[in-house]
């Protein structure tokens, strides 16, 4: 319920059965990784290159009005939310 | 030969107009799709409108692409603009992007035929099809087996030829496997060889855009023109330019192909006799093959799996009911909204995956599981930089197992995540990989036969599938949709 919580899911009490047989299994399928030989320590992991990346660029992009098209619920040029006391 | 410049040069001719080639196939998906559930949208009168156009260029003597007129298909994750683009998912039902996905404005401009929107597991989480929530696609070689997945759909389009050639897209295997399991090419780029813009994120490094044919000239003809730098995806190569298809008809004696043994260990019976007897092909084309082992292939997999978990759990933390798809009706808090918004509307295979992907990205947890993964795939990429010293291509099963039964899956999970054993690797190093028929099993499913290269390296492997395409002799696509024989 934890993990789902920080998922921003809600899982039924029902359903809480189901999620921890399905999740264990894949937990423990991917339990292999830690076992398995590596030359050289984890934490040097944080030091990796992972891709090329080009440097940012400010261009143009897309009008306010487009982007909200898809929106349930705006006002304004804005996403609207309910508004909290 | 190439369905594409054979139905070039039959719009050229004037043999059939673009807008008969276009209603032809439209009446074919009419007919097969209710028993394929291949495509999930047919935009029948954009299809229309595009043929048309050029049918007037070919009327005016203008000069025309080999993939004008062409008719073809998008996986249901490429973003077309002002039509709707779900995944597969009920979070994004009616949502219509505001843009194109640029391998589809490439595609558009040279003046492509699109036919529809084609099935995928929800969010191309999945090997079957079976988590779509448009439920899944059958495999045109037996209906009672799936297309795979995630690019199930559109394997199955174009194995019925349903649509030419379509645009899939690749995580993990989601274009090789589906296209081994439907008997058809598959392409996996080089990571960064062709944009990720407009292709709805599952997990952002591993993710491509792929090219699903009849055959490797198709393929090499789609690929050419969807790949190219551009500056909408900052991890797309500025100085990649391909040519895939000039290379096609390249001699290939003297190239070196490894086999990695693991990956020919843990393959069926049926599978592991094809794809020896496909090695031998290579080695009468006068190719040095050599059996080699490389443990890491299979460390890969439970890696992949963390890693493509963790991507997702960020990425589709996008899909909060407030900027697009379906917002939950009945709340009392915002946090409320966003739970309660993906609960109802997420399925169970991606709210596992979400939920692993936050599990190994958690604390007391990262550095045990996500940090091992990624230093696993680190040790991987430098193990194919070695292995591509000796090597000019490796050659394995694209599949340990040919097509499911619907529903197996459901029953066997452990089977489910063994299915990209062999194609994870290719992602995890940002390979290019191909998938091609090389046999049948012992019940008539197609049996898929991978070349992976070097970097960059497409030209390389198509021109091997090429070779080994004409050595095998004609597979076929099944006896079915729209056919021409020359």
């Amino acid at each position: 319920m934890k993990i789902a919580n920080l998922a921003k899911l809600e899982i039924k009490e029902e359903e809480v059965p189901f999620y921890i047989s399905e999740m264990q299994a894949m937990i423990d399928f991917a339990e292999a990784v830690c076992t398995a030989q590596t030359a050289e320590s984890a934490d040097k992991v944080k030091a990796l290159d992972f891709n090329d990346m080009r440097e940012d660029e400010v261009i143009t992009s897309f009008d306010s009005d487009e982007i909200l098209v898809n929106a349930k619920d705006y006002e304004d040029g804005f996403f609207k939310l309910r508004r909290r006391a | 030969m190439s369905e594409i410049l054979k139905l070039h040069n039959m719009l050229c001719s004037k043999e059939i107009s673009a807008k008969e080639l276009t209603q032809k196939y439209l009446s074919a998906i009419k007919s097969l799709n209710p028993d394929l559930n291949a495509y999930i949208k047919i935009s029948e009168d954009e299809a229309l409108i595009s043929a048309d156009i050029i049918d007037r260029k070919i009327a005016g003597s203008e000069d025309i692409d080999l993939l004008s007129g062409i008719p073809m298909t998008l996986k249901d994750n490429i973003s077309t603009k002002g039509n709707d683009t779900t995944c597969c998912s009920k979070i994004l039902e009616g949502y219509k992007p505001i843009y194109d996905a640029t391998a589809w404005q490439r595609l558009k401009s040279k003046g492509a035929v699109h036919l529809g929107k084609t099935n995928m597991d929800e969010f191309a989480m999945g090997c079957t099809t079976e988590t779509s929530v448009y439920g899944s696609s059958k495999n045109p070689y037996n209906k009672n087996f799936v297309a795979g997945g995630s690019s199930g759909g559109t394997a199955s389009a174009v194995s019925a030829n349903l649509a030419v050639y379509g645009i899939g897209s690749d995580t993990g295997g989601s274009v090789r496997q589906p296209a081994s399991f439907c008997g058809c090419v598959g392409l996996k780029p080089t990571y960064g060889a062709v944009s990720r813009y407009g292709l709805i994120a599952y997990a952002s490094s591993l993710d491509t855009v792929g090219v699903l044919a009849g055959n490797v000239a198709d393929t090499a003809v789609v690929f050419d023109r969807i790949a190219g730098f551009d500056p909408m995806d900052s991890t797309s190569r500025p100085d990649f330019s391909p040519c895939a298809f000039d290379f096609l008809d390249k001699d290939i004696k003297g190239r070196k192909i490894g086999v990695p043994q693991e990956l020919i260990d843990r393959a069926d019976e049926d599978v592991k006799y094809q794809v020896l007897k496909a090695i031998k092909i290579f080695e009468d084309m006068g190719c040095v093959v050599e059996f080699f082992s490389m443990p890491s292939l299979i460390t890969a997999l439970p890696a992949y799996y963390i890693i493509a978990c963790a991507e997702a759990s960020s990425n589709l933390g996008r899909y909060d009911g407030v900027r697009y798809g379906l917002k939950a009706e009945c709340f009392e808090s915002i946090h409320q909204m966003i739970c309660k918004t993906r609960s109802e509307n997420f399925g169970d295979e991606v709210k596992k995956r979400i939920m692993l992907g936050t599990f190994v990205l958690s604390e007391g947890y990262y550095d045990k599981y996500y940090a091992k993964a990624q230093h696993l795939r680190q040790e991987l990429k430098a193990q194919f930089k070695k292995v591509f010293e000796r090597y000019d291509a490796l050659v394995t099963p694209t599949s340990p197992k040919t097509a499911f039964r619907l529903c197996e899956v459901e029953e066997n999970k452990e089977g489910s995540f063994n299915a990209d054993l062999c194609t994870v690797s290719a992602n995890l190093g940002g390979l290019p990989a191909v998938s091609l028929p090389c046999g049948k099993d012992s019940r008539g499913l197609p049996v898929g036969l991978q070349i992976i290269g070097d970097k960059f390296m497409e030209n390389r492997i198509l021109n091997l599938a090429k070779k080994f395409e004409e050595s095998r002799g004609e597979f076929g696509l099944k006896d079915m949709g729209v056919r021409f024989d020359v």
